[in-house]
């Protein structure tokens, strides 16, 4: 029977484009203690940045998409230094609200650089065909988002648990002033924290473009549905951002079958549910 | 009670009574006095005291439709300069047309409305692209005592009278098509294919609800012996990036007809992604009710399927008149070979309608104004139209078309295409018995 | 922070002069200046009833538009279906707007009751997730037209009638006689909240917010106070969305209830300062007149979101106090009060 599996499909691929947002923001938060609002807005900036680069440069994805990566990870570097420092010591509200104009500033700028009409980009040659299995056929472009998402969480699981640099952050989540004690440099390590999580929203956005129209409102689509994912699956624990942005891929693909709306209702339902009854989420409070 | 437009209770000129005082006297009265300087800088002087007429336009110019708004803004430049060129109206010259943002949001609208007449001082309002804001600030220029020509925003509401949501009135007029003619063409477009099981796939607010609501009164009303599908029907989120389960929806249905009223990005977006799924293979008729606006066909260029019904309220291509063909080459001359989306010639047609009446009032007294407009005949580069008097909605065909990707243009076409008449009267008796407004 | 100066100034003297020139000002303002003065009221009655919670009891909300647009969608709906087959004759339209007022505050207070009590479980930033949760799920029960009542995101239009009280002509419609309904609500509603702040329920807020442990220790019932001050700050924040519904002639899912309206407070909040009581108010002024003002300058507005951004970065990075820190820093300055920095 076709029917489940496409949902099921359809509900990682929308997951994995998730879960990108979700762990930049997830680690930050975690390591920084800020909660980006901005970080939708990184993600629209991998998707022009790897428009720019792969149609008007190079021609080539591949090339766009670390591009994306890179600068939008670079942008993130520089925002951390020259702005949210001056606020680390203060509310969580300023820096929220800090992020939020953050949002207002390179959405007007991309504007104005790029236009406000629809942008499109062109699915890469390797991957513009269909995928035949299980009775049912499926684009492989989406096969590979979902593979990038796992891929993804494989690769960070691995680093924070096994290596140094994720003992570091790890240390630095869990105990900043300590960790400080102990010789960490801490502002370097969340420079790249920060650097790292923006590259992830850029790589993000970047694998977004092929799939759809987008304008520099891009981010505004993604940003609430990603703090609804780290909240639910545990502000933090990456693993919980990657359930969390399965379930809720799942959740709105399913959705559709219900009734209308219901994919839109349903998150913050689900939230409302793990707030209530499981406060740090399905995977917090144990780190990552 | 509450919604009856026509009592005079609230069209006050009380709102009036301190309009004496200009803004200037306010910047003076407050002490601000080098805001004096700098708003000669802008060149805000207000219209009515010098011999320019100013004019306020209301558009989406940010967010993820702002591109309505730029558009717009290209066809009321270009209308302004040739006006300008020809020796203004009746002389003046239109000084300065003030754009602001409506950001999509309703009391933002309305308080761009108030600020555009009661500081700027402008002749007359244009704009909105946003029904929903439309639908706000449409009673505010009636109390406001402004001409108001829309320009794009096609909920028939607003050119309504009768009925529990209808905020038509004598101040609020359209030059573009509205929802009920265009999915009126939809109509008659269907009942020439030989599908009788029908869905729909729209964005999740009133334009998608309604086009449904509209498709399914009028083919009952043609008789048309149709399946109307509703547990299929799919609504996605404005900007929902992933239309994958709204796709596999319909198809599951397998109707022999889907209407979709997706717009903008979403239908660009929908059109690759069903292309992914052979939704155009396995579904053999596919209606867009504004598959072929430029916004659309512009950046699908050459992956916009071939073989599929679109309709637009503004085609480039039609009719073959003069008016039209100067009208598409002056265009495509300022602006770099793009032709013009119907936001543009919407815009560009407001423009000289105001001209028209103000010329036939004799001035730019606002109830001249609207005189004028009631019953107006124009010609404009859409065609030949009358606004009806009833309504003040211009009575405007629906464009349906067939798409096929043209090489030398460099842009889909619709070939064949139809101009599809929507008389009032026709529209009104099809949808007797309904609670859905004509709008005309 | 429980203060009786307002800015550095002696407070009764201010505020008296300050609510002279409100009464004072439709008679010399052009009408649309009048407009946005009556939402600048309105605006900052809102946000100080948000700051109730999050300036004094350290509870940041993100979900007050549900209150805001809660109480505005009833007046909206009891105007539109129940006022129109009221027997009260020619008064009917201020009858009928005075009970659909209490109606939506009624309704905002319900709404708080079961949401805060399960808020305030809460902490931090998930109680913000928590209260934005709840707005959200709202917003879309509204915009889906789930019971039939709201027309969708279509919206509901709120048009005041005239009244007809003994021959004498009463349009709540006339932008001067609303602004005038709205001060009449709104200077008491803020002296009430003054007061509240200042009395000892405030000052436990403080304590709860200063430390919540040990206001438990003294104590205190943390949880309680916070529902109650909760509760408190939806009523204020109801009786803010009853007035602004009328202001804008309209409802709509997307300008009532979606989450950037529950922003705007948060806002204005940060802008003027959370730690003063009169600082919302100052955000709410300098956001309203802010936003005017770039309106003025079509290159600026062609850009808003760029220039709106800039100014609240600047804020928030070089005037921790916000903008009334930096007032009354100015006046501290002034005066030779030798006070702290911004």
């Amino acid at each position: 029977m076709a029917l489940p599996i496409q949902e099921v499909l359809t509900g990682l691929s929308l997951g994995s484009r998730y879960f990108l947002v979700a762990i930049g923001l997830s680690l930050i938060f975690g390591v920084l203690g800020v909660l980006n609002f901005a970080h939708g807005a990184l993600y629209m900036i991998g998707a022009y940045v790897s428009l720019t680069v792969a149609q008007n440069v190079t021609g080539s994805f591949w090339v766009g998409l670390v591009a994306a990566g890179l600068a939008v990870g670079l942008l993130g570097a520089i925002i951390e230094m020259g702005l949210i420092r001056r606020v680390y010591d203060r509310d969580e509200l300023d820096q929220l609200i800090l992020t939020f104009a953050l949002v207002l500033v390179i959405t007007d700028l991309t504007r104005t650089v790029w236009g406000s009409g629809n942008q499109t980009m062109a699915t890469p040659e390797l991957l513009a065909s269909n995928v035949h299995f299980l009775g049912t056929s499926y684009p492989a472009y989406r096969l590979f988002v979902i593979v990038v998402g796992f891929a993804a969480m494989g690769v960070f699981w691995y680093a924070i648990q096994r290596t140094y640099l994720g003992r570091l952050v790890r240390a630095t989540s869990s105990d900043r002033d300590m960790a400080a004690l102990l010789g960490v440099n801490v502002p370097r390590l969340y420079t790249g924290v920060f650097f790292v999580g923006s590259f992830l929203a850029g790589i993000g956005g970047a694998l977004a473009a092929p799939m759809q129209a987008f304008t520099p409102a891009l981010g505004d689509q993604v940003i609430i549905n990603a703090f609804v994912i780290v909240v639910i699956g545990g502000l933090g624990s990456f693993t919980g951002a990657f359930v969390g942005a399965m379930f809720i891929g799942l959740l709105q693909s399913f959705g559709v079958l219900i009734a209308t709306g219901v994919g839109q209702l349903l998150p913050f339902l689900a939230m409302i549910l793990v707030l209530v009854f499981r406060p740090e989420g399905l995977f917090g409070g144990e780190g990552q | 009670m509450v919604n009856d437009s026509h009592e005079d209770t609230y069209r006050a000129t009380d709102d009036r009574r301190f309009a004496e005082f200009d803004r200037r006297d306010f910047l003076k009265a407050s002490g601000v006095a080098g805001a004096a300087g700098l708003t000669g800088f802008a060149g805000c002087m207000g219209g009515g005291g010098d011999d320019s007429l100013t004019f306020g336009a209301i558009h989406l110019l940010s967010g993820f439709a702002a591109v309505y708004g730029e558009s717009a803004q290209l066809g009321y430049e270009m209308a302004r300069e040739e006006i300008n060129n020809n020796g203004g109206i009746d002389g003046s010259e239109i000084g300065e047309i003030i754009y602001r943002d409506s950001e999509g949001d309703g009391p933002t609208g309305v308080e761009a409305a108030r600020s555009l007449v009661q500081e700027e001082n402008v002749d007359g309002l244009l704009g909105l692209d946003s029904s929903g804001v439309a639908l706000s600030v449409a009673p505010v220029v009636e109390q406001l005592q402004t001409p108001f020509m829309i320009t794009h925003a096609a909920t028939p509401f607003v050119t309504a009278r009768d009925g529990s949501n209808a905020v038509g009135n004598d101040y609020v007029f359209r030059d573009g098509v509205n929802l009920a003619q265009n999915v009126y063409g939809s109509a008659v477009t269907a009942s020439e294919t030989d599908a009788t099981t029908w869905t729909t796939i729209g964005p999740n607010y009133a334009f998608g609800t309604q086009t449904w609501d509209y498709f399914k009164a009028y083919t009952q009303g043609m008789d048309l012996g149709y399946e109307y599908l509703d547990d299929a029907t799919a609504y996605p989120e404005l900007g929902a990036g992933d239309f994958t389960p709204y796709i596999n929806k319909v198809l599951n249905a397998d109707p022999d007809g889907v209407i979709t009223s997706l717009w903008g990005g979403d239908l660009i977006t929908f059109i690759n992604q069903a292309k992914n799924s052979n939704f155009f293979e396995r579904i053999d008729n596919v209606l867009m009710t504004v598959g072929a606006a430029t916004d659309v066909l512009r950046p699908m260029g050459s992956n916009m399927p071939d073989g599929l019904q679109a309709g637009t309220r503004y085609w480039f291509d039609a009719p073959d008149s003069e008016a039209n063909n100067t009208f598409v080459q002056n265009f495509r001359d300022r602006n770099d070979g793009r032709y013009p989306s119907y936001n543009a010639q919407n815009a560009y047609t407001a423009l000289y309608l105001y001209k028209n009446a103000i010329e036939g009032a004799g001035g730019t007294d606002p109830n001249g104004i609207i005189d004028q407009w009631d019953g107006m005949q124009y010609e404009a580069p859409v065609g030949d139209f009358t606004i009806n008097g009833q309504s003040n909605q211009a009575v405007l065909p629906a464009v349906w078309g067939t798409t096929s990707y043209s090489e030398d243009r460099g842009i889909t076409l619709l070939d064949p295409v139809e101009r599809i008449d929507a008389p009032a009267e026709e529209l009104r008796s099809l949808l007797e018995g309904t609670d859905l407004p004509a709008g005309v | 922070m429980s203060d009786e100066t307002i800015l550095g100034l002696p407070a009764r003297p201010t505020a008296l002069a300050a609510l002279a020139v409100l009464v004072v000002a439709p008679f010399v303002l052009p009408t649309f200046q009048t407009y946005v003065l009556s939402e600048v009221l309105v605006l900052a009655l809102f946000a100080t009833g948000f700051n109730l919670l999050y300036g004094y009891t350290g509870l940041l909300s993100f979900g007050h538009a549900m209150f805001f647009g809660g109480a505005g969608y009833a007046l909206g709906i009891f105007l539109r279906d129940v006022a129109p087959s009221l027997p009260f004759g020619g008064a009917t339209p201020l009858v009928a707007f005075a009970i659909a007022a209490v109606l939506g505050v009624l309704v905002a207070t319900a709404i708080a009751i079961p949401v805060g009590y399960l808020s305030v479980r809460l902490e931090e930033i998930y109680f913000a997730m928590l209260t934005l949760s709840f707005s959200m799920a709202l917003y879309t029960l509204v915009n889906q037209n789930y019971f039939g009542v709201t027309n969708g995101s279509d919206g509901i239009l709120v048009l005041l009638q005239t009244s007809n009280l003994f021959g004498f002509q009463l349009s709540l419609y006339d932008r001067v006689t609303y602004y005038f309904v709205i001060l009449l609500v709104v200077a008491p509603a803020m002296y009430i909240l003054w007061r509240v702040s200042n009395s000892p329920f405030g000052l436990v807020s403080e304590a709860i917010r200063e430390n919540s442990e040990r206001a438990s220790g003294l104590g205190i019932d943390v949880r309680r106070h916070q529902w109650g001050a909760f509760v408190l700050s939806a009523v204020f924040t109801g009786i803010a969305g009853v007035l602004v519904a009328p202001l804008h002639s309209s409802l709509s899912p997307g300008a009532s209830l979606h989450w950037t309206i529950s922003a705007e407070p948060v806002i204005m909040t940060v802008f003027g300062g959370p730690y003063s009581f009169i600082g919302p108010t100052v955000g709410a002024l300098f956001y309203r007149y802010i936003r005017w003002g770039i309106t003025q300058f079509p290159l600026l507005e062609a850009h808003w979101q760029l220039v709106f951004g800039t100014l609240i970065l600047v804020i928030v990075v070089f005037a921790p106090r916000g903008v009334s820190g930096l007032l009354k820093w100015a006046v501290d300055r002034v005066r030779g009060n030798g006070g702290e920095s911004a």
